[in-house]
């Protein structure tokens, strides 16, 4: 690996750390005294601060070195969480953010700033609440000592044999030391060939994979005197100090362990951790690698299609039949490609508490957000893709939507609101929800601002209903913040949000009932990539529907067709549905002569029902979807293309396009 | 414009010859069967799949408002724009030329309809003259090229 690669990897797992910490953070805040979630915070700055230290990024290391003293405190109950605490926590997570994305650079009188603070906390010169002295890196290594189970004690003694010591060896990397992994590892060979390593902080498989401190330690057995130990190891360089220690008792080791449990408490924390070290048995893949995996599984599938196609022409049955076992494998196989694309929505939704926390109090207002689903998985792609609009929408619902808390209590509600973020499956789709309890949406405010602002006309006015009107918020050039507020409303409009989403295949809706709070439905499909087709024939052209929408097929005679305002519809089950001529929508010729008979696919989306007239259907099949790079944005009501058995092109019909406005 | 000799892929449209840098030009295939997309602009004349992939065609004739007409000779050649391969329907590809730099001029800004965009300049190669293309900026504007005055403004010119 060289440097840059080092450094991606340290990126990514910098950020998965401090996301521990903003969540673990936000938890303590609400249970102040639930000393494993100080433990967690704990562990995940000691592990920042050893990566951040391997790679020489000084001022993380500093600050998260800070931070460590406090929680270090903390755990101790030596002081007190409070919200001054956590805020400064906080302050400290985001000036990491801020380092670990930026660069070291990014900052610098604000750090010492911070650190100075930290470290007055630490001191107690700050809070007087403890009267503990300042806390020096001599001290801190003693925090980290080696422990060790019973089961460990034991097979350490079996290993004892005459003449053998137990010794506790401390080493200090210096400050500058740039291979701080490659020295840990030499140390650990050399210890190898004078004994028998027990076990070493941070255990010896970490310190390869570059996760080493400045400072580690390591219990090993060895019958050789400290001193020829010690003078093996001088001749590794890098090394500030080094520290031998003859153990007389293994119990002790044993002893401080159990004592430190006593005092973790709640049984959540440590589960979600164990939950966290279990990612120790997954690998990380480069996206890219994966989508060329799921490219080679569409090509795949194409040359199936094309193959399945010459059995059925040439009408070899024997091999149709080994055909359709070859089918089951390479749905199977798409299957887990897709599977292993998919990410928990939570990659999304976990930096929401703290974002809604902060607005809640930037605007002074009492915000609780409630997260649902958030196991529910999505495309690698989606989930990357989606974070934007939903932080948007999100602010939106802070800003807009929920009311001060003294507007609240004059409305009657509970002065403080919630927001609660659901995701869930529904059927090839996954529905993401944001609902607020807010002031909701005025529709008359936003007819009249749409037509100040000359999003629509005064006809068009009069024709909308409530709900319609108040999805006018997402046309474009409409921003219905009355003053542009700090927090949303700065010129981005809702309508990139709903392009945003549109582009990813996906729909917005909003419900929304004055007094009462919004809605915003968010539909988005589980992949891009394949999706059940139905073909059929329009004008000597095939195109495909998108399976999952149709209902039912039916055929009528023209005399069925009724026309009510100029819009052609059919009776079904009893209601009125709309009829759409796909002919019409694809600017193809009307019929030359009208056939007795018309074959009409009912779809759905959402709660209605349409009708679309075809020519005739062909059937149902597997497509891979593929993009149609429309070189002047003038294509309409397609959302792709995709090839036929026969090395045809066929379209797929965008159904929301299509319907729009019927 | 570089000092380096450059190869051009040499078409021709209404009877015009056009030239196009060599390195942009992925390959020439035979007139294929077009799938057509609805509500396009006039020029796109639909997308084609060559091998497995989707490529958009844009109909050079019609772009350039000359007279469409299927013959044996039509070809779709496949050049690479903003990273992505599209297809220009042309009348035919007669050859791969070399030209010298100092055989290329400077478009004449009196050219009618060719707008400067689109020209990169007129190569001249014994009698012949070619009209050099810049594809980026062929397919970034909508207006219709005005072909036929515009190459008769050229002729004129040379004559006189």
């Amino acid at each position: 690996m060289d440097i840059e690669e080092f450094q991606d990897l340290y990126a990514t797992e910098a950020q998965e750390h401090l996301e521990i910490l903003n969540n673990s953070l936000l938890q303590l805040e609400d249970n102040p005294h639930d000393l494993g979630l100080v433990k967690e915070l704990f562990r995940a700055a000691h592990t920042l601060k050893g990566m951040a230290g391997t790679m020489g990024f000084e001022k993380v290391s500093n600050l998260t070195h800070a931070m460590e003293n406090i929680l270090d405190k903390l755990r101790n109950e030596e002081m007190a969480v409070s919200t001054e605490i956590v805020n400064l926590l906080f302050k400290s997570l985001d000036t990491l953010e801020i380092l670990i994305n930026d660069g070291e650079e990014a900052l610098s009188f604000e750090l010492e700033d911070i650190i100075s603070e930290l470290k007055g906390y630490a001191s107690g010169e700050i809070e007087v609440s403890n009267d503990s002295n300042n806390i020096d890196e001599a001290t801190t290594i003693h925090n980290f000592s080696i422990e060790l189970s019973d089961g460990e004690i034991k097979s350490a003694k079996n290993k004892l044999t005459e003449g053998s010591v137990v010794f506790l060896l401390r080493v200090i990397l210096e400050d500058d030391c740039v291979f701080g992994a490659l020295r840990a590892k030499m140390v650990g060979d050399e210890l190898e060939s004078y004994g028998e390593i027990v076990k070493a902080n941070p255990a010896l498989q970490d310190i390869e994979g570059a996760e080493v401190d400045s400072e580690f330690q390591v219990l090993f057995i060895s019958n050789f005197e400290d001193k020829e130990i010690l003078d093996a190891l001088d001749r590794i360089s890098e090394l500030k100090e080094l520290d031998l220690e003859v153990i007389d008792d293994l119990n002790e080791l044993k002893k401080a362990e159990s004592k430190k449990n006593k005092n973790s408490s709640k049984k959540t924390s440590a589960k979600s951790l164990s939950k966290r070290l279990k990612s120790s048995s997954t690998i990380r893949v480069d996206v890219e690698r994966l989508d060329d995996l799921m490219n080679l599984v569409a090509e795949l599938v194409i040359k199936r299609t094309q193959v399945e196609s010459i059995g059925e022409s040439y009408q070899l049955d024997e091999l149709n039949k080994k055909l359709k076992s070859l089918g089951k494998v390479t749905s199977e196989l798409q299957n887990s490609v897709m599977n292993m694309r998919m990410v928990p929505i939570n990659l999304v939704f976990n930096r929401f508490p703290r974002m809604v926390r902060d607005l809640a109090q930037e605007m002074e207002k009492e915000i609780n957000l409630e997260i649902e689903g958030e196991d529910t998985e999505l495309d690698r792609t989606i989930i990357d893709e989606i974070g934007d609009p939903l932080v948007h929408i999100l602010r939106n619902a802070a800003d807009h939507g929920i009311e001060s808390p003294e507007e609240r209590k004059k409305a009657g509600k509970d002065p403080a609101g919630t927001v609660k973020m659901s995701a869930f499956h529904e059927g090839n789709n996954v529905i993401i929800q944001i609902q607020d309890d807010g002031k909701g949406i005025d529709a008359e405010f936003i007819k009249q601002k749409a037509l100040s602002k000359g999003v629509i006309s005064q006809e068009e006015a009069e024709m909308l209903s409530d709900q319609e009107t108040i999805n006018l918020i997402f046309a474009s050039g409409f921003s219905t913040s009355e003053e542009v507020s700090d927090v949303s409303g700065r010129g981005v409009g809702m309508d990139v949000v709903k392009n945003k989403i549109e582009s990813l295949s996906g729909s917005v809706d909003i419900y929304s009932k004055v007094g009462e709070g919004s809605t915003f439905t968010i539909k988005l499909p589980l992949t891009l990539a394949i999706i059940q087709g139905f073909l059929i024939n329009i004008a000597d052209q095939k195109y495909v529907l998108p399976l999952e929408t149709i209902q039912e097929i039916v055929k009528i005679s023209p005399d069925d067709i009724k026309t009510i305002r100029q819009q052609e519809v059919i009776q079904r089950r009893g209601s009125v549905i709309p009829l759409i001529s796909l002919r019409k929508e694809l600017n193809k010729p009307e019929y030359e002569e009208i056939p007795e008979e018309l074959s009409i696919v009912i779809i759905k989306i959402g709660e209605e029902s349409y009708g679309l007239s075809v020519d005739s259907i062909i059937g149902q099949q597997e497509v891979v979807i593929k993009r149609i790079n429309d070189l002047s944005d003038g294509v309409e009501k397609i959302a792709g293309a995709t090839i036929l058995g026969d090395g045809s092109v066929a379209l797929i019909i965008d159904i929301e396009e299509v319907t729009l406005g019927k | 414009m570089s000092n380096e000799t450059k190869q051009l892929i040499v078409f021709d449209l209404g009877g015009e010859e056009f030239g196009v840098k060599i390195t942009k030009v992925q390959e020439i295939i035979r007139m294929k069967e077009l799938t057509q997309l609805p509500n396009a602009s006039e020029f796109m004349a639909g997308i084609i799949n060559l091998r497995g992939d989707i490529i958009s065609v844009i109909d050079l004739r019609k772009r350039f408002g000359v007279e469409q007409k299927e013959t044996k000779k039509t070809r779709i050649i496949i050049v690479e724009m903003d990273n992505q391969d599209v297809g220009l329907i042309v009348d035919s590809v007669s050859e791969v030329l070399r030209i010298e730099p100092a055989d290329i001029e400077d478009a004449p800004e009196r050219i009618a309809g060719i707008k400067d965009d689109y020209l990169k300049g007129i190569g001249k190669v014994d009698d012949r003259i070619i009209i050099l293309l810049d594809l980026d900026q062929l397919l970034t504007t909508e207006e219709k090229i005005e072909l036929e005055n515009a190459s008769q403004n050229v002729n004129d010119e040379d004559i006189a």
